[in-house]
């Protein structure tokens, strides 16, 4: 913890000389870091990871502003976008990650107080910032002089990632000299989580100050940062969270010497400046021009093994109880058969009993691992078991500038131009040898596969069989560039009843790797720079908008844009070698809307139905493969996708202190069609590669371009389906809200890696994958079998064309509902001085069994003997549930 | 100001707490890291019993005869569950250091009376060498486990459905080792069971080609054996021309992987069989018998020249059928004849 020490001592430092603020209060615990996470992972943490896809607080449109918080506790993302697709901007930059495409909410953690000043923007309205992601924006206003003068602690209690906080704000407001100063303080902590095994300790700052120059200029600098350490969840079975008693069931920690160890760590430190320049030229033009710089450390800790040791994971599928015979074939799972073959339930009762017997048992065995590696060593060997930490750290300079100008009543543009340039470092070290005192810096598998004196087990050629101790780099070393230059423009008219929209931005961008080792599986393409991928890409939308009178508006929006690939899927292996991947794209995006907003009486409303058609899109998944026991990367190009959907918002204002809402939506969001596809093991070199790659018709046995047979699956971790009724009512200062959320449709990620055509019509599979038919019904009754539902299918003609395929089914999980209450209590006191306090209770009935997501396992079900395994990875998702009944009770003191 | 400054130094008073706090989980870890001394107990931690029979007496009970077994696959393949209080005890002799031996442990116990037998305990796991190192005396309570042959090799395990279906006497679980395995002492190196049996010399080969020796009691048995390496002198050969199997599609037709410079290998993975291991031929002095050599694929071992000159090969030696066979332990078995 020395780092995390120094982190929030210089933090300490800086936030000596913070002043405070106070802002208006509010209701809300408006805090997306209360209930979800995010990260700059790879795809292996992406479950627990997801951030909630929203423009938050979009305060003029009734669904905008509430769907985001409203449904955050399934972890929902509007339309199912990807988070990449939203954008969030503060004093006038943006702060997208450019290598993920994604904000991370973990720069802002904690600091509620000081971006409570925010507004979303739809993807179409006309806004001051840019031209935003088809997701809309998040604009933060976070100006030192925008904050209300006082200032404010804030201490709350709950029962979530963290159970403590406390914060302190203060703002002076604009003093005579022209200066402002604003800052808040802030600390999160919880020794042990709602998660067992977790914990939360996060300190965040943030200091504004801004001076203004005459009546025209104002130059504002705000500087933040939320220094982060804490313990993370992970996913589990449902076999696991049965045999745990509890769908909260956390295998990422173990006891060592007692105390609870988790082995997933994240520590998270994204310190950023934002300098804006805004130049009030004239009554009707202003200028605003913004710079920012951050250097952000992010890394992941986890184990990592070698030689023949055993998998430490505690839900690695052999310990489970289904590992000793397939409890899903009925010809097994049967008294007779079970009888006549008692070892099968007495071992499947053995590892249950001990699954059951202790919390020990179920999780991390860490002195198991200490003492391996002590006696692998005391043999002559070195550590097998180590904590690796994944190093993500990031340096980003950005540059935006608006001009805006309202030439009359009836028309104004926006014109600008933004430029970013981001250095992605990524790396790992070694965090901890577990009781060893010797690694060498070899691929073990790549050691099984060619021997322990090929070249290719080296993972650095330049430094061969270096010694590694704790805190050395390892394993890979690299930087990603990226650079992105965007100009923009927007024109709105607006006459009588009529408004037109207009906007479009053109976009250069490079994507570059620089691979610092010298990959003994890549040799001549891992050291040194991979050359330019260059993108230049270009949009624009166009929206009319009617409003008859001042109840009713409707609006009808179109777009389209291309943008380029994220460099995170840029390249095959990009832990290994420089290599961009094939057929590397922009992907386009159609956009359409159409909405009608209304007041009639006491009622306000909104419906509004879209259509988003993404093509050629690049999706790259990277994971540890169990089947082939390394690390894997596949990546999915020329992706089509659909959304579609239609969101609607009622408000009806009963009395002046009563008010019933409704708010939902009913989507989809799939895949249309069947990607090209590209794997790379870590541990291979390219002719083995090249060899894996390869898809052979399995009727002519010429090859085929592979492909994922993806068509008709859906967008995963969100409801597709979520409907809401709530009460609003308010009288002398207390506010009462009560909300019944209904979720559904919500799909687990699919495994690309078992819908991959190779892998369906592998030898392995024969007879239950694909199939020659010859009429219409062969055809109908071959794509409607059990097999082709569970294990995808392929329909060839004679001559080996393909008539169909499917893919195999994506699990939909159980829809439900979910109570929502919220009470407060408003206390205005004298000399200004208020007292606010809330409590907030999620999920009130306790409902456990609402899943947000999950992931198939990437293995399929059968040896390499094409025979059966006893467990079946196909039935055996792994599942995240939402929190179970949780509260939140905030008290804030304004003085 | 003084206001100001009086909050200032109440977010400081905040700030200095918060520090305190920060010191927080992972490292303390860190620091107990080499420290730790406390050893996983994988095995019972109280007695299993006393010992009430000999590895022969179990071998005669339930691998001599396959009438008598509760499951019987073929001749070759049967097991029983031991029901009763059985507990024996032995020396580990072979384990899985180098990976070459999978899922196994050879236990060796030499009696007063001059009774010297193996049986091979089958364990669930990798890695079980920390565990069990060579000279580590065990007791086995039987009780709830499985005793048989498996391809006609004693062993004590539970049945397992192999990866070809077959229904065979596999490992024990590794989490039984806590009810049914005693620990006693401490590993001693000098433990006259982890002398291997001298079958080498024209005794030893004599031994080793008269039938009758291929028999229960005989095997599994911890001995060195003498002789050099056929495939030394053969051509390269591929899946198609020797051990070829159309199941294996991944390796059929593939020529034979050499060495860097340009040797044979002891277990090129494209020779694999069904179990994942190649076999080699040992031809012993008197030329005229031979027995298998049999190694791992992807192990550091498979991927060792083979010898040219004749040398000791000591390990787990079976039969099966006509054919013995063996598996060393690690590349230490395999000495020079004439060092």
């Amino acid at each position: 913890m020395t780092k995390g020490i120094k982190l929030t001592a210089a933090a300490l430092l800086v936030a000596s000389g913070a002043y405070a603020q106070t802002t208006a209060d509010s209701l809300q615990v408006l805090d997306n870091a209360d209930f979800t996470f995010t990260e700059s992972q790879l795809d292996e943490d992406n479950d627990a990871a997801q951030t909630v896809a929203t423009i938050s607080g979009s305060k003029s449109d009734p669904y905008y502003s509430e769907v985001g918080y409203r449904f955050s506790p399934m972890r929902f993302r509007v339309r199912g976008y990807d988070n990449m697709y939203n954008s969030y901007y503060m004093n006038g930059l943006q702060l997208n990650d450019l290598e993920l495409g994604r904000f991370s909410y973990g720069m802002v953690g904690g600091m509620n107080d000081a971006t409570r000043n925010q507004e979303g923007l739809s993807p179409f309205d006309y806004n001051r910032l840019g031209f935003v992601g088809i997701g809309g924006a998040t604009d933060v206003n976070a100006r030192a002089g925008r904050f209300a003068q006082g200032s404010k602690i804030t201490l709350s209690g709950c029962n979530r990632n963290y159970v403590a906080r406390g914060m302190f704000s203060h703002a002076t407001g604009y003093l005579p000299s022209g200066w402002a100063f604003a800052g808040q303080i802030g600390y999160r902590w919880a020794n042990e989580g709602v998660i067992e095994g977790t914990f939360y300790n996060s300190f965040s700052y943030f200091l504004a100050a801004e001076k203004k120059f005459g009546d025209k200029h104002t130059l504002s600098l705000v500087t933040f940062g939320s220094p982060t350490q804490r313990g993370q969840q992970g996913a589990s079975t449902e076999e696991a969270y049965w045999l745990a008693n509890s769908h909260y069931y956390n295998p990422n920690w173990g006891y060592q010497n007692g105390e609870k160890r988790n082995s997933r760590i994240v520590n998270d430190f994204e310190p950023t400046a934002i300098l804006t320049w805004d130049w009030d030229i004239n009554e009707k033009t202003k200028w605003t021009t913004a710079a920012g710089f951050k250097y952000s450390w992010y890394s992941s800790t986890a184990l990592g093994w070698n030689g023949d040791a055993y998998d430490p994971r505690p839900d690695y599928y052999k310990n489970l109880p289904s590992s000793v015979f397939n409890v899903y074939d009925p010809d097994v799972n049967n008294p007779d058969y079970l009888a006549q073959h008692p070892w099968f339930l007495e071992e499947y009762n053995t590892l249950k009993d001990y699954w059951m017997a202790d919390d020990a048992n179920r999780q991390i065995n860490w002195d198991r691992m200490y003492f391996v590696n002590r006696q692998n060593e005391a043999a002559g060997g070195e550590a097998l078991y180590y904590q690796e930490r994944r190093h993500n750290d990031q340096m980003v300079a950005a540059f935006n500038s608006v001009l805006s100008r309202d030439i009359n009543k009836e028309n104004k543009y926006t014109v600008g131009a933004s430029f970013n340039f981001t250095k992605g470092m990524h790396y790992k070290t070694m965090a901890d040898l577990l009781g060893g005192t010797r690694y060498t810096d070899v691929d073990k598998f790549a050691q099984n596969d060619y021997g322990p004196g090929a070249p290719e087990i080296q993972n650095d050629l330049r430094n061969p069989n270096a010694k590694i101790g704790v805190g050395d780099k390892f394993g890979y070393n690299y930087n990603i560039y990226v650079m992105k230059a965007r100009a923009f423009g927007q024109y709105q008219y607006t006459k009588d009843i009529f408004s037109f929209d207009a906007k479009g931005y053109v976009e250069g961008t490079t994507i570059e790797r620089e691979g610092l080792m010298q990959n003994g599986r890549a040799p001549e393409n891992s050291y040194g720079k991979s050359g330019m991928a260059k993108f230049l890409t270009g949009g624009g939308r166009l929206g009319i908008q009617l409003r008859p009178n001042n109840n009713h508006i409707i609006s009808l929006n179109a777009g389209i844009q291309n943008e380029a690939p994220l460099a995170r899927n840029s390249f095959v292996a990009p832990r290994i070698q420089n290599n961009f991947v094939d057929h590397l794209t922009s992907e386009k995006i159609y956009s359409t809307e159409l909405a009608y907003r209304f007041r009639i009486g006491d009622v306000t409303a909104k419906v509004a139905g879209y259509y988003t058609l993404f093509t050629d899109g690049v999706e790259q998944t990277a994971f540890y493969n169990d089947q082939e026991n390394r690390f894997t990367y596949l990546t999915m190009s020329g992706i089509r996708r659909e959304h579609m959907g239609v969101e609607a918002a009622l408000k009806w204002d009963i009395t002046s202190n009563l008010s019933f809402n409704v708010l939902g939506t009913l989507s989809d969001a799939r895949y249309t069609n069947n990607p090209l596809a590209q794997v790379n093991y870590e541990g291979m070199n390219a002719g083995t590669i090249a060899e894996l790659n390869q898809w052979q018709n399995p009727v002519t046995g010429e090859n085929m371009p592979l492909q994922v047979l993806a068509k008709g699956m859906r967008t995963n971790g969100t409801p597709l389906t979520a409907l809401s009724f709530g009460l609003n009512y308010n009288i002398n200062g207390w506010f009462f809200e009560i909300n019944a959320n209904y979720y559904d449709r919500v799909y687990i990620d699919f495994s690309e890696y078992r819908r991959l055509g190779n892998i369906v019509t592998a030898p392995t599979n024969s007879g239950k994958s694909w199939a020659v038919v010859s009429t219409e019904e062969d055809l109908v009754t071959f794509i409607k079998s059990q097999d082709v539902k569970d294990y995808s299918g392929i329909a060839f003609d004679a001559e080996g064309n393909i008539l169909a395929t499917r893919a195999a089914e994506q699990e939909k999980c159980k829809g439900g509902w979910m109570l929502d209450l919220s009470i407060g209590k408003y206390i205005r006191m004298k000399k200004g001085k208020s007292l606010s306090i809330n409590l907030q209770v999620q999920n009130l009935t306790n409902n456990c069994n609402m899943k947000t997501g999950g992931y198939e396992q990437n293995r399929d079900d059968n040896y390499s003997s094409g025979n059966e395994r006893a467990y079946m990875f196909s039935k055996n998702p792994k599942y995240y549930y939402a929190n179970a009944l949780n509260a939140f009770l905030n008290i804030g003191f304004k003085f | 100001m003084n206001k100001i400054f009086s909050k200032i130094g109440l977010a400081v008073l905040l700030l200095a707490g918060t520090a305190s706090l920060t010191s927080c989980e992972e490292n303390d870890f860190d620091m107990i890291g080499t420290s730790s001394s406390q050893e996983p107990y994988v095995t019972s931690q109280t007695s299993v019993g006393e010992v009430n029979a000999t590895i022969l007496e179990v071998k005669e009970r339930f691998c001599s005869n396959s009438a008598t077994a509760t499951f019987v696959r073929n001749d070759k393949n049967f097991y029983s569950r031991v029901d009763e209080d059985i507990v024996i005890t032995g020396v580990v002799v072979a384990n899985d250091i180098s990976g070459n031996l999978y899922q196994t442990l050879l236990i060796r116990n030499m009696e007063p009376s001059g009774e010297d037998q193996c049986i091979i305990l089958g364990v669930k796991n990798t890695c079980l060498y920390p565990y069990f190192q060579l000279g580590q005396r065990i007791k086995v309570n039987l009780k709830g486990l499985w005793v048989g042959v498996y391809s006609q090799v004693p062993r004590i395990g539970q049945p397992v459905k192999s990866s070809w279906d077959n229904l065979n006497l596999g490992p024990m679980l590794f989490e039984l080792l806590r009810e049914n395995v005693e620990l006693v002492g401490r590993p001693d190196p000098s433990a006259p069971e982890l002398v291997p049996i001298n079958l080498t010399g024209t005794e030893g080969d004599a031994w080793l080609r008269a039938s009758d020796n291929r028999a229960y009691y005989n095997t599994p048995r911890l001995a060195t054996i003498q002789g050099s390496i056929r495939e030394v002198k053969d051509a390269n050969r591929d899946k198609l021309d020797y051990g070829s199997d159309p199941d294996l599609p991944e390796t059929y037709g593939k020529a034979e992987e050499l060495s860097p410079n340009g040797k044979k290998i002891f277990a090129p993975y494209n020779l694999h069989d069904k179990g994942m291991a190649v076999d080699r031929t040992i031809e012993l002095y008197s030329n005229n018998s031979t027995v298998s050599l049999r190694t791992s694929t992807k192990i550091d071992l498979s991927y060792e020249e083979l010898p040219e000159d004749g040398r000791n090969y000591t390990g787990i030696l079976t039969y099966y059928d006509k054919s013995w066979q063996i598996q060393v332990r690690d590349l230490g078995d395999i000495i020079p004849n004439h060092p």
